[in-house]
């Protein structure tokens, strides 16, 4: 007799695959790289003990909430007021204000203010994720960061991902006509008529979006809008810097990439032309551009801008081939490219401020191979020329010493 | 062989320097080597979820976080695998918790969608509604053996506790989910082909 169990987990296996049916590993990363970088320092142990003490307060006002207008939830929202987001609201609780705003607030700061004649739902209400959909009128978000919680806004055919800030979306209801504004921190646009499928917005940046003229006016929303003509979008920064034409324009990519932005920067270089920002570009601006590229996960353009930086010699070149050899060994493991590579570094850049580090890696490297002489002349390379230096003890151990 | 294990050693050993160096660069290599295995992980232990992308995500920053705790690179699979069961298992005790305390809250907070990819069949549904039913724990214990054909000593290192502990929670899953299978239709035709001659 076989084991049933062993029975249902053949045909569940089966029937359930290998990976959700969904699975979207580029904006997966996207996201990830997104999040990684608005994350914020662990909160301290009072500061945990607070939030868990507001958060138990919060829970408490629910409950009474909650057995005192049991049927408050499913009802529209009353025209002004204040409603407990995390638990007062269920996933498709719509929202439809009148004559006065409303706002939710959620347990750990966030509010969300509904404009007058404004309406939308909550779409999606977890520990991780809420997510409001506008469907018309205005919406001013003033995001309060949480570990591991995403926000977003979504409106048409544009999701609003936030991870700590405070902006505004809103959306004519006729028109189709969509805007996002940025009061403080960074936001990312979604939608698939963008070029490469989002924009990320900085601080005071606006963006906006409406149908050419040419299109006739929707019937419905514009998910459901057949046949849509190319986005027109507009961009500007309302306050302290002049209009851009575009999102990011207003700084360029060099000092977004200074500022450690590296996926705007690259966002951008993509939008002036990858090949004459290149051709037209210093071999320090194309070794940034080749840390920015590298930084935010793109190591062929990396390796392009590298290459591109070697070309015109100089102090930068030996640096490019240095990043070239991480780039070698990290994108396909690669280890006699990485080892061209380094040794290239070295022979350019004897005594450069990543020598005793290119040394070290090579050694390392020749002797994962099974270079063992070649790691050894190495090793006595790094003890005549570093001998305190971080990989001294393995150097010695590689050629026997005490 | 031999050669390219330690190869794999050495190129994990450098790839944990990389994240510690520069944990932005590093975050990127580590999800470019572990994505596929995460993302299988997590979809085989929690089924079509709605937070999905975002358990994924946290397994992610989890080890970026981490990562300089990690005391033997060398075994940087074993503990990428252990972050990801450990952080669906916390995610599936959190929502046992809601379920208890708030009755209104998402049925596994699982969206519409989501729903229909799931429940697809009623095999599917009915599975999914027993493995539901099992304590977090034993859950995760339970899936691991079965569908990922762990032993239980893989089991018990992964999730940090003792052989003898992962073969009570087994024994405990295995009892609890024959039950259902045996109060449902989809499922108890299972359990009456195994008697068959």
């Amino acid at each position: 007799m076989s084991d049933p169990i062993h029975d249902w987990a053949r045909e569940y296996s089966g029937e359930l695959g290998e990976l959700p049916k969904a699975h979207r590993p580029a904006a997966q990363r996207a996201r990830l790289l997104f999040a990684f970088r608005g994350k914020k320092k662990p909160r301290s142990f009072t500061k945990a003990y607070f939030v868990l003490a507001s958060g138990a307060l919060a829970v408490a006002g629910l409950l009474l909430w909650h057995a005192a207008a049991p049927t408050a939830r499913s009802a529209p929202a009353p025209s002004a007021g204040v409603l407990l987001g995390d638990e007062g609201l269920a996933v498709g609780s719509s929202i439809r204000t009148t004559v006065a705003p409303t706002t939710i607030s959620f347990s750990g700061g966030t509010r969300a203010v509904w404009d007058r004649n404004s309406r939308g739902t909550v779409s999606k209400l977890s520990a991780r994720t809420v997510e409001l959909t506008l469907d018309a009128g205005s919406l001013d978000m003033d995001v309060e960061h949480q570990e591991g919680r995403t926000w977003i806004v979504r409106s048409g055919k544009f999701r609003v991902y936030v991870i700590g800030t405070a902006f505004s979306v809103s959306r004519e209801a006729a028109s189709e006509e969509f805007k996002v504004k940025v009061k403080r921190g960074q936001v990312r646009v979604e939608s698939p008529d963008l070029q490469g499928g989002y924009i990320l917005l900085g601080e005071r940046e606006e963006f906006g979006w409406r149908p050419p003229p040419s299109a006739p006016p929707p019937a419905s929303t514009a998910l459901s809008a057949p046949n849509l003509p190319p986005p027109s979008p507009t961009t500007s920064n309302s306050q302290a810097r002049p209009k851009p034409p575009q999102v990011t324009a207003s700084q360029s990519w060099q000092v977004l990439a200074r500022a450690g932005k590296y996926e705007m920067a690259v966002a951008e270089v993509e939008k002036l032309g990858t090949e004459s920002v290149l051709a037209s570009s210093s071999a320090d601006d194309r070794l940034l551009l080749g840390n920015a590229a590298r930084y935010s996960g793109r190591l062929e353009l990396g390796s392009r801008a590298y290459l591109a930086a070697r070309e015109l010699g100089g102090a930068a070149a030996p640096l490019a081939a240095y990043y070239l050899a991480k780039i070698a060994l990290d994108t396909n493991g690669d280890h006699s490219g990485a080892i061209r590579w380094l040794k290239t570094y070295v022979r350019e850049a004897p005594s450069g401020d990543l020598a005793p580090s290119a040394r070290a890696r090579l050694m390392n490297l020749l002797q994962a191979t099974g270079r063992h002489a070649e790691a050894q002349k190495v090793a006595r390379e790094y003890l005549t020329l570093h001998p305190t230096g971080p990989n001294a003890q393995t150097a010695r151990k590689l050629l026997e010493l005490p | 062989m031999e050669a390219d294990i330690e190869k794999i050693e050495h190129q994990n050993a450098l790839l944990v320097s990389e994240a510690i160096e520069n944990p932005s660069a590093g975050l990127i290599l580590l999800y470019e080597q572990y994505s596929r295995s995460v993302n299988r992980l997590v979809y085989r232990l929690l089924g079509p979820d709605a937070d999905h992308d975002d358990i994924v995500q946290q397994v992610f920053l989890q080890m970026i976080q981490s990562i300089t705790r990690l005391k033997s690179p060398e075994r940087l699979n074993l503990w990428v695998r252990s972050i990801a069961i450990n952080i669906v298992r916390s995610e599936l005790r959190k929502r046992s918790v809601r379920r208890a305390f708030l009755r209104f809250a998402p049925k596994d907070e699982v969206t519409r969608d989501m729903n229909e990819e799931i429940e697809s069949t009623e095999f599917m549904s009915a599975s999914a509604d027993a493995l539901r039913r099992l304590p977090a724990e034993e859950r995760i214990v339970f899936l691991l053996y079965y569908l990922e054909e762990h032993s239980l000593p893989e089991i018990a290192d992964a999730c940090g506790f003792s052989t003898m502990t992962a073969k009570r929670r087994l024994s405990k899953a295995r009892e609890r989910f024959r039950r259902q299978m045996s109060k449902n239709d989809a499922l108890g035709s299972l359990i009456d082909r195994g008697r068959a001659p």
